[in-house]
């Protein structure tokens, strides 16, 4: 039997995720700043400033490692009741999650996304010893399993409802706080509760660790294949937290070809200034005629292999997503060119040549 | 390299949709009254697709322009910003006739792909590829994600008698509206209000006055429903106006809750420098709002300032001044103007009709007038 998700939609549920867990993330004021303003302005030599900084880390670091865990306490121990559940089809239908979505899969996804030297596989990393993985790799893997386990479509993707639900599922209250933990710098990091559940629009392609990778998948897949989700991924935050706001972005062969652009291009800067700069030549761009005739973006996707994709099960050692559409590698080829004579002619912020 | 920014076109394009199939089939009669409500092409400015049964659902967008205007091309674009869904499609051929240019084109949108009020708008370019026009929007409302909007978000409307039979609707009797009408003898007016915290101002039709707003529209003559139209403009403008008030006193409380010195003057103006970080405050207010109000306070700040929408500050923070008197004087003529405009959109849905209403008025009273004469 499959094990379908429940939606969670009552006046209890949204006040214990919006008023309660919100307010469990309060730290203590980061004045590393202040420390070395002082010593900018003289006032304490380098060795004091040193000092007091340690003195200051270990103080965040205690404070943001409790909080933290209050704040994961507090997730674990979210229990819905039936009451919580929105089990009336109007009141399901209302909302665009009337279709029963199944999510045997999640079990096995999360108990793989924690193997790291898997998840590097998959990305095609050879992990070397001692080496750690990027936090990117854990977004694409997961991303892309939850993208192929989910099945679901854009419109049910824009749901908070939808998210909420599956935050408070056992396995994903334990990926979340796997992944909000993976990222560990000489400072423990400052949470967001958006990482966790989604309060606006803004979340679903930038916060929500949940959403954020699933969207990335689907802005970057080429009708049934991941390739260039991983491609868009590998970018780091590109792809996954700054471009996808851009309307752009959301035409399917600019953005395959863009990806295909970065993934493939030598450049003359770093690509981190690339990654940075490149999205204000794009958006003036855009905004040009050119970008309308180059990039026309209709397509009449086929429904009905997407529908017949959305019947079958998740098979993790054959991810496919729907044939709904695809463009072929010449085409994008084509446009790769285009993308090349456009950021040729182009200056940084800094007023250096991209290529 | 700079941002791109947007250039002042009018938006004076015309843009017509139509729903041309539903499922691979034409709409059916039922469908068509469903969607239009009998509303001809050119005034319609939204559907509802929440009306009817879809999975894809194909739409005829005709962009028309003013053949003086020399357009080459179009553009026309289809954003669903809820699903990060977008078309855009140029279409190079068109048909003309002696005053206008029209161009023509299909679009095919899947239910799945789509959620909340998405928008259709056009470009016109010249042969060179320079924008020479704007459409204004056209929205198409896809699921019950519902936003503001004149019609089906800021407010509820709802018909009611306040009178039957010449005597009180004893059903009415359970509302405090009801109570204040008949305390203030005016069980013979046009409409009540009824205002509630966090939920839409509902605006009570009152049945039992003749002629009042007629919902079914299905049968009503142009000038009927122009008639409508005036009466939904009446309506509107005060609770309109309530709601102008209503965010200033959210933004006064949130004020309050910090350090008013430090964002507003004696004089009750904005201190430039703090108003960033007043924005900071004021978001964190609208957090704790429900979602629906939140949006509207930022949808309706937007409207009356919107030079100020993408400033750091923001425009909503603006409405805090007016307790300023001449903030006061301006934020009122601002939203007078805003709400024919921006949110009952005047221009298209009554503008041309008025003289045509005043036309059928003259040539019936010169009809009674030749009878008078013909009698004597």
């Amino acid at each position: 039997m499959t094990r379908k998700l429940q939606i969670v939609y009552s006046d209890d549920f949204n006040f214990s995720i919006d008023k309660k867990f919100k307010r469990l993330f309060e730290y203590e004021q980061d004045n590393r700043n202040l420390i070395k303003q002082e010593f900018n302005n003289g006032l304490i030599s380098e060795k004091e400033m040193d000092e007091k900084i340690t003195k200051e880390i270990k103080k965040l670091n205690e404070n943001r490692t409790k909080v933290n865990n209050e704040i994961f306490d507090y997730l674990q121990e979210i229990q819905t009741s039936e009451s919580d559940l929105l089990k009336n089809k109007d009141s399901l239908l209302r909302i665009g999650l009337e279709r029963p979505i199944n999510i045997d899969g999640l079990k096995d996804l999360v108990k793989n996304v924690q193997d790291i030297d898997l998840v590097a596989k998959f990305g095609g990393k050879k992990l070397k010893k001692s080496e750690t993985l990027d936090a990117y790799y854990i977004d694409m893997y997961f991303g892309i399993h939850l993208h192929n386990i989910l099945r679901i479509n854009r419109a049910e993707a824009s749901r908070s409802e939808f998210w909420n639900s599956l935050s408070v599922c056992k396995e994903i209250k334990e990926y979340l706080i796997f992944r909000n933990n993976y990222v560990r710098s000489s400072v423990v990091d400052k949470l967001k509760p958006n990482s966790f559940f989604i309060y606006g629009q803004a979340d679903l392609v930038v916060e929500n660790h949940l959403a954020r990778p699933w969207w990335a998948t689907e802005l970057s897949r080429n009708g049934s294949s991941y390739e260039s989700s991983i491609d868009a991924f590998k970018q780091t935050q590109m792809f996954t937290m700054r471009w996808n706001t851009m309307t752009l972005i959301h035409n399917r062969l600019f953005s395959l070809s863009v990806i295909s652009f970065m993934t493939n291009q030598k450049f003359k800067i770093g690509i981190r200034d690339v990654r940075e700069y490149l999205g204000r030549v794009m958006n003036d761009y855009a905004a040009s005629k050119a970008f309308s005739l180059d990039f026309e973006n209709y397509i009449e996707e086929d429904y009905d292999s997407f529908l017949e994709w959305q019947a079958q099960d998740y098979n993790p050692k054959k991810l496919s997503g729907p044939n709904d559409f695809n463009f072929p590698e010449k085409a994008i080829e084509n446009k790769v060119k285009i993308l090349k004579k456009i950021t040729k002619n182009a200056l940084d912020a800094k007023g250096r040549r991209f290529l | 390299m700079g941002n791109y920014k947007a250039l002042p076109y009018s938006d004076n394009g015309e843009i017509f949709v139509s729903v041309n199939s539903i499922d691979n089939s034409p709409p059916n009669e039922i469908q068509k009254l469903l969607l239009y409500n009998d509303t001809p092409p050119e005034k319609l400015i939204s559907i509802d697709l929440r009306k009817i049964q879809f999975e894809t659902v194909s739409f005829t967008i005709t962009a028309k322009i003013a053949k003086n205007k020399n357009c080459d091309s179009t553009i026309v674009r289809f954003d669903s910003a809820w699903t990060n869904f977008s078309i855009m499609k140029s279409i190079n051929e068109k048909d003309s006739n002696e005053t206008f240019d029209i161009f023509k084109t299909d679009i095919v949108v899947n239910k799945g792909n789509i959620s909340g009020k998405c928008e259709i708008r056009s470009d016109y370019l010249d042969e060179n590829g320079h924008i020479i026009e704007q459409s204004k929007i056209f929205f198409v409302q896809s699921d019950g994600r519902s936003g503001p909007d004149f019609k089906d978000g800021l407010f509820n409307w709802k018909h009611t008698e306040f009178l039957i039979d010449g005597e009180i609707n004893e059903e009415n009797n359970e509302f405090s509206w009801y109570q204040e009408v008949k305390d203030l003898k005016g069980l013979k007016t046009l409409f009540a209000i009824e205002l509630q915290e966090n939920n839409p101002i509902n605006i009570l039709i009152n049945d039992s006055i003749e002629g009042n707003i007629i919902s079914n529209v299905n049968q009503l003559s142009d000038e009927e429903k122009t008639i409508n139209n005036l009466l939904y403009l009446i309506m509107g403008y005060g609770p309109f106006i309530i709601e102008v008030f209503k965010i200033y006193l959210f933004l006064d409380k949130a004020i309050d809750a910090s350090n008013r010195e430090e964002y507003l003057n004696d004089d009750n103006l904005l201190i430039e420098d703090n108003k960033v970080s007043l924005r900071e405050k004021i978001d964190i207010a609208l957090k704790e709002a429900k979602e629906h109000e939140s949006k509207k306070m930022v949808a309706i700040a937007q409207l009356l300032f919107p030079s100020k929408k993408n400033s750091p500050e923001g425009s909503l923070i603006y409405i805090s001044e007016m307790a300023n008197n001449i903030k006061f004087n301006e934020i009122l003529q601002k939203a007078t103007v805003v709400y024919q405009q921006d949110l009952f959109k005047f221009d298209k849905k009554i503008s041309n009709d008025l003289e045509e209403l005043r036309g059928v008025i003259r040539n019936s009273r010169n009809d009674n007038l030749e009878t008078e004469v013909d009698d004597d």
